[in-house]
């Protein structure tokens, strides 16, 4: 896997901006910290000087300087190796108690490096005297100095530094590690669909994307890959299947009328009437371009482009129209057709009438073709709450429960002989016409015979939809 | 009459010129749209027959412009495209009829007769006659010899007509077409049995038939000659 796929990849780069984001913001807390912190320790280390300094100062009030040198000298726990520091200076200042070795110049607060007796040089800063917060104020006539070190303070703010920066960089690598984690798995995902695909492209219609258990977007986006990839196949193969069909439903009138006219020419040379031959030859160049037209009608519908005008149309009125033809055509063959024409409810739905025409004629033409001779042939209306149900039946054989998905097909005809008047389109139309509009279609045993139904959303329901 | 072709392919433009010359129509044949275009606007005929797709200017494109310099001579559109949108596209243009490529020889004759005489042909009319038989299209009423004949509306339809074009091949398709808004070829005997229902009842109660079937081509209705 190449590294930089990995490092461009999405989930790296989403990783990278929030370790900078995450960075920007540590570093925001850090001075704003660093700054409260400072503060605040300033002002606890003045607080404790100001109160050592009145502390020592009150024992002037009542008695005299001496007492405070005394209160001074005994002071040694906080003067200790320099922690502190403290001194009394007479007015010329000569040091009288405390371990601060000379008088500051000025009077006031300060922070400044002071000589302290007993105090260790400091290792950290390798300066020669400590840094101290220090007070220095008269006290009749004396100074009295007091203050702290604040090397502490240093310590606090180092160490508060150091724990912010050592956190950072272990968040921000543990970010990136799992950032190049996640990268490297997406990116896996991302090439085994490339590869894939690859060899969809290369003819190999069987490759498919192996899904991880992870369900996440590239899961989800090789699933529908799958998915289509699963679609194309299976219409690669009926496409396939169609072509064949094409060409043997074509081939055999082609191969009829080629005889006929073979014939018709030598009967024109052996001086007889070849009209007849002539005639057989039509008509099966006739039955040829009947293939031809279905099968280009079906294409355009099945490929939406069949310039339809959807518009609510009354199917009643189509069945009456067809129910007085097809009636005729049925009881000239001996077989009985019953029509029920719907009375009171509505039997409007959004439809192209060509078509719907072209639906009815196909079911009632498989009604009368294939019904045999006492068939019995309904054509009825039946409502449900949204559906309008369409409804052609026969007594004839029927089709098999496991042959009824099949005869869908282009081509599909369950009489292998082929004897039977048809293209086997005629349903393959009426599917393709009913899923046009929206509708589906059934078929069911008559028990005995088929019973056909396409069922409509009604109109009302169609509006509502849209 | 004066026929104009405007047809690409060679070969069939030849049979169809041959076979309209046989049938003693004068034909001029051009093989581009635009040359077909100025033919008419230049020069005058009784009929163009018009291919759909040509070089240089398409069919659909000619009538149009046929239409829009006021030349309402009649115009029969030859196709190779059958659907519904492009008959209902050329017929709406301001084409006179529509014949999808195949067709029968005899087919393509009755409808260059059919068109032409529709141009000629006097306003509506109430009532037809043919012979002993009588139609009244106001109450849709047929008789023969004084005897009402009960008809169906597809009957009705039938032989309104097979009655306006009496003399004349009405053919199985054109019946199709114009009696049941069919425009594709159904596997059973819609017009065949329509039509014998219909003799039945015309015809087969008289002496003489009215209705002749002409072999493999359709229907003509006329008087004993």
């Amino acid at each position: 896997m190449d590294r930089g796929n990995v490092l461009s990849g999405a989930a790296f780069s989403a990783v990278l901006m929030s370790a900078l984001v995450f960075l920007v913001v540590l570093i925001t807390v850090g001075v704003v910290t660093h700054g409260y912190v400072e503060r605040s320790m300033t002002e606890e280390l003045r607080d404790d000087v100001r109160t050592r300094w009145d502390l020592f100062a009150a024992d002037y009030g009542d008695k005299d300087i001496a007492a405070v040198a005394e209160l001074i000298a005994n002071a040694t726990l906080f003067t200790a190796q320099g922690r502190g520091v403290v001194g009394l200076f007479d007015p010329a200042g000569t040091p009288i108690a405390g371990n601060l070795l000379e008088r500051p110049h000025a009077p006031g607060w300060h922070e400044a490096a002071l000589a302290v007796s007993g105090a260790a040089t400091p290792i950290q800063t390798g300066e020669r005297d400590f840094t101290y917060l220090y007070r220095s104020a008269l006290l009749g006539g004396h100074t009295l100095v007091v203050g702290q070190r604040t090397d502490r303070l240093a310590l606090t703010k180092r160490a508060t530094f150091r724990t912010l920066a050592i956190s950072g960089f272990v968040v921000v690598l543990a970010m990136l590690s799992a950032g190049y984690f996640f990268s490297r798995k997406s990116q896996y995902k991302l090439e085994q669909l490339e590869t894939t695909l690859a060899r969809i492209s290369d003819g190999d219609m069987s490759a498919r994307t192996n899904l991880s258990s992870d369900k996440d977007q590239i899961d989800r986006i090789a699933e529908r890959i799958n998915a289509h990839l699963d679609t194309l196949s299976h219409l690669m193969v009926s496409t396939r299947v169609t072509a064949a069909a094409i060409a043997h439903d074509l081939k055999s009138p082609l191969a009829r009328a080629y005889l006929g006219l073979g014939r018709a020419l030598t009967q024109f040379e052996a001086g007889r009437d070849p009209r007849a031959e002539i005639e057989d030859t039509q008509a099966e160049l006739e039955r040829m371009n009947g293939i031809f037209d279905t099968f280009l009608r079906l294409a355009r519908i099945e490929g939406g482009a069949d310039g339809a005008t959807f518009a609510e149309l009354d199917l009643g009125a189509l069945m009456d129209d067809l129910a007085e033809t097809y009636q005729m055509v049925a009881e000239d063959k001996g077989q009985r057709f019953v029509y029920t024409r719907p009375v009171r409810e509505s039997t409007m739905v959004m439809g192209d009438a060509t078509m719907l025409q072209q639906l009815l004629v196909n079911l009632l033409e498989n009604a009368v073709t294939h019904g045999g001779d006492d068939n019995r042939i309904g054509l009825s209306i039946d409502h449900t709450a949204d559906h309008i149900h369409l409804i052609v039946s026969d007594s004839g054989p029927g089709i098999p429960k496991l042959a009824r998905d099949a005869v869908f097909e282009p081509f599909h005809r369950l009489d292998p002989s082929r004897s039977k008047p048809g293209s086997g389109l005629g349903l393959a139309l009426v599917r393709a016409i009913a899923e046009r509009h929206g509708a589906r279609v059934t078929l069911s045993d008559n028990a005995p015979g088929l019973r056909v139904v396409v069922s409509f959303l009604r109109t009302n329901t169609i509006s509502v939809a849209l | 009459m004066k026929i104009l072709l405007a047809e690409d392919d060679l070969k069939m433009a030849e049979y169809l010129c041959a076979g309209l010359i046989e049938n003693g129509h004068s034909v001029d044949h051009v093989t581009d749209g635009r040359e077909a275009l100025s033919y008419c606007l230049y020069q005058t005929c009784d009929i163009v027959i018009l291919d759909r797709m040509m070089p240089g200017m398409d069919g659909l494109s000619v009538l149009k412009a046929l239409r829009a310099a006021r030349k309402d001579v009649p115009v029969l559109f030859l196709t190779a495209m059958g659907q519904i949108d492009d008959r209902v596209e050329g017929l709406s243009a301001g084409g006179d009829d529509y014949l999808v490529k195949p067709f029968h020889f005899s087919e393509f004759l009755a409808r260059v007769a059919a068109i032409t005489r529709r141009k000629l042909e006097t306003p509506e009319t109430n009532a037809l006659d043919v012979h002993d038989l009588h139609l009244d299209l106001l109450s849709r009423a047929a008789s023969r010899q004084g005897r009402l004949i009960e008809l169906h509306a597809k009957e009705f339809a039938l032989l309104e007509i097979l009655m306006h074009n009496a003399g004349r091949v009405v053919t199985r398709t054109m019946l199709l077409e114009r009696v049941w808004n069919f425009n594709f070829e159904p596997n059973t005997t819609v017009v065949e049995t329509h039509m014998s229902r219909l003799r039945s009842k015309i015809d087969k109660p008289f002496d003489t038939a009215l209705i002749h079937t002409i072999r493999n081509t359709g229907y003509s209705m006329h008087g004993p000659r």
